[in-house]
């Protein structure tokens, strides 16, 4: 008797080597025996012959291996793209095994191709949204990312990210690689601003300069940082929108985020009301909420909560 | 993660490839060089090798074929040495496109590589011997200076 197929686990795929995962993930749970594993990767010849060919526009009958590397990179992050679209991995690996390769590529290209368009829609709002922050790496990552667009080559070297963004986001796509990762850090820095965009500026400023008198020159994401004052003001019945705290709203914070387990709910919804988020964009709020939650939940059991919240009422700035 | 994918493409045309080393070596048969099916087979394994050897991968079966046909009618080349020629003229095609960066096209550079063959007497020491800068004049231009004077200071174009 054969034994029982696993399921293939998502979190074990990478998105920024999502093909060769699929397989190698295929394989762990007994999908793919290692004749089956072979033939996978042989259903790639074709694809990978025809971007050598279509790379030296059949002038030439060898390349330099970094070079194959690089364009068969190219190739299989675009089939993953195509696979991706799909989103159970078992349909993938039988797309995979049953589509041929060079439209699966052609599908993915295709794909691309309509986030770079994205993304540029994406850039244009973010420059007509860009906060007056004074933090330089906010700006020149701004500045920068339209490199991207110039630099990038979606036919042989898809999977290449080709900018520099020192700009951190409360939760940055590390994982992601190419154009699948400028698209999801632009989706979230555009809902970053639009949520920083609900205060003054006057009371960001007055937040980031409490924060750090050198804010202009740090790595911090302002979002993050708005977001732990949003929920100590919640918590503590300040007014949100000024974001301002003072030393004696701290025991009062510490001891509902000790005492009251259904906070966290409550912060979720108190702050979703208060800002009418997007609906298309409220799983990234959620997650970023419950994520600075839980950080001042932890500050607090190791006393470290005046760390993690900004005192605004006693700033010396 | 895509040297196992690297691999698919090595052994891809080998049946091709003599297919067409073969007709090449037919004509070839008119300048009174011919290889035999061993030594074509043996030349074709010793391709891969230089193709490994010098970082490149092959997808196309090769320029053996081609190189036979561009150099059979060298006054220099002689009917005991075409399988060693050959070899060493692979080597040098890859030690080329490398130093080109990929940058010509394989007739281009065959067509360039039989100029200079001739143009020293068949030696395949002062061929390797060749500045990059005078090969990719030679590319651009078909044009070769005179040997003399690579390498002369002030001789740049």
């Amino acid at each position: 008797m054969k034994p029982a197929l696993r399921t293939i686990d998502p979190a074990r795929l990478e998105p920024a080597n999502y093909l060769p995962s699929l397989l190698t993930e295929a394989a762990r749970v007994g999908r793919l025996d290692a004749r089956g594993e072979a033939a996978a990767r042989e259903r790639l010849t074709p694809l990978l012959e025809q971007r050598l060919r279509r790379f030296t526009s059949d002038q030439s009958s060898s390349v330099a291996a970094d070079r194959a590397e690089q364009l068969f990179g190219s190739a299989l992050y675009t089939v993953g793209i195509a696979l991706q679209r799909d989103p159970l991995p078992e349909r993938q690996l039988e797309r995979y095994l049953t589509e041929d390769s060079l439209l699966l590529y052609e599908q993915g290209l295709l794909l691309l191709r309509e986030m770079l368009d994205e993304a540029k829609a994406q850039m244009v709002r973010l420059r007509e949204t860009e906060l007056p922050l004074k933090n330089a790496a906010y700006h020149d990552t701004i500045l920068e990312l339209p490199n991207f667009f110039r630099a990038y080559d979606v036919e042989y070297s898809a999977q290449e990210t080709i900018v520099a963004i020192d700009y951190p986001l409360a939760e940055d796509p590390m994982n992601q690689v190419g154009v699948q990762y400028l698209l999801t850090y632009l989706r979230k820095l555009n809902f970053e601003n639009s949520v920083c965009a609900r205060f003054t500026p006057e009371a960001l400023q007055r937040l980031t300069e409490c924060y750090h008198p050198g804010f202009e020159q740090l790595l911090e994401n302002m979002y993050r940082l708005v977001l732990a004052n949003l929920i100590g003001c919640l918590l503590a019945g300040r007014e949100p929108r000024a974001l301002a705290l003072d030393a004696a709203d701290f025991p009062v914070i510490s001891d509902l985020l000790r005492k009251n387990a259904s906070a966290q709910e409550k912060i979720t919804v108190a702050a979703r009301a208060a800002f009418s988020v997007q609906a298309s964009d409220e799983p990234y709020f959620l997650r970023t909420v419950e994520t600075a939650f839980a950080h001042l939940q932890e500050c607090e059991a190791s006393g470290r909560l005046s760390a993690a919240l900004v005192q605004v009422h006693a700033c010396p700035f | 993660m895509e040297e196992k994918f690297l691999d698919l493409i090595q052994p891809a045309s080998r049946e091709s490839a003599l297919a067409r080393f073969a007709s090449a070596n037919e004509t070839a048969h008119r300048y009174g060089l011919s290889l035999t099916e061993g030594q074509m087979l043996s030349l074709l394994e010793a391709q891969r090798d230089a193709a490994r050897t010098a970082g490149r991968v092959e997808f196309g079966g090769g320029v053996l074929d081609q190189l036979m046909l561009a150099f059979c009618d060298s006054p220099y080349l002689r009917t005991d040495e075409v399988e060693q020629t050959l070899a060493a003229l692979n080597v040098l095609f890859y030690s080329f496109k490398n130093d080109t960066e990929d940058f010509w096209a394989d007739d281009d550079l065959i067509h360039a590589m039989r100029q200079l063959y001739d143009e020293d007497c068949g030696s395949l020491e002062l061929m390797g011997d060749i500045e990059i800068k005078e090969l990719e004049r030679l590319l651009r231009t078909g044009e070769l200076r005179s040997r003399e004077r690579w390498g002369s200071e002030g001789e740049d174009e």
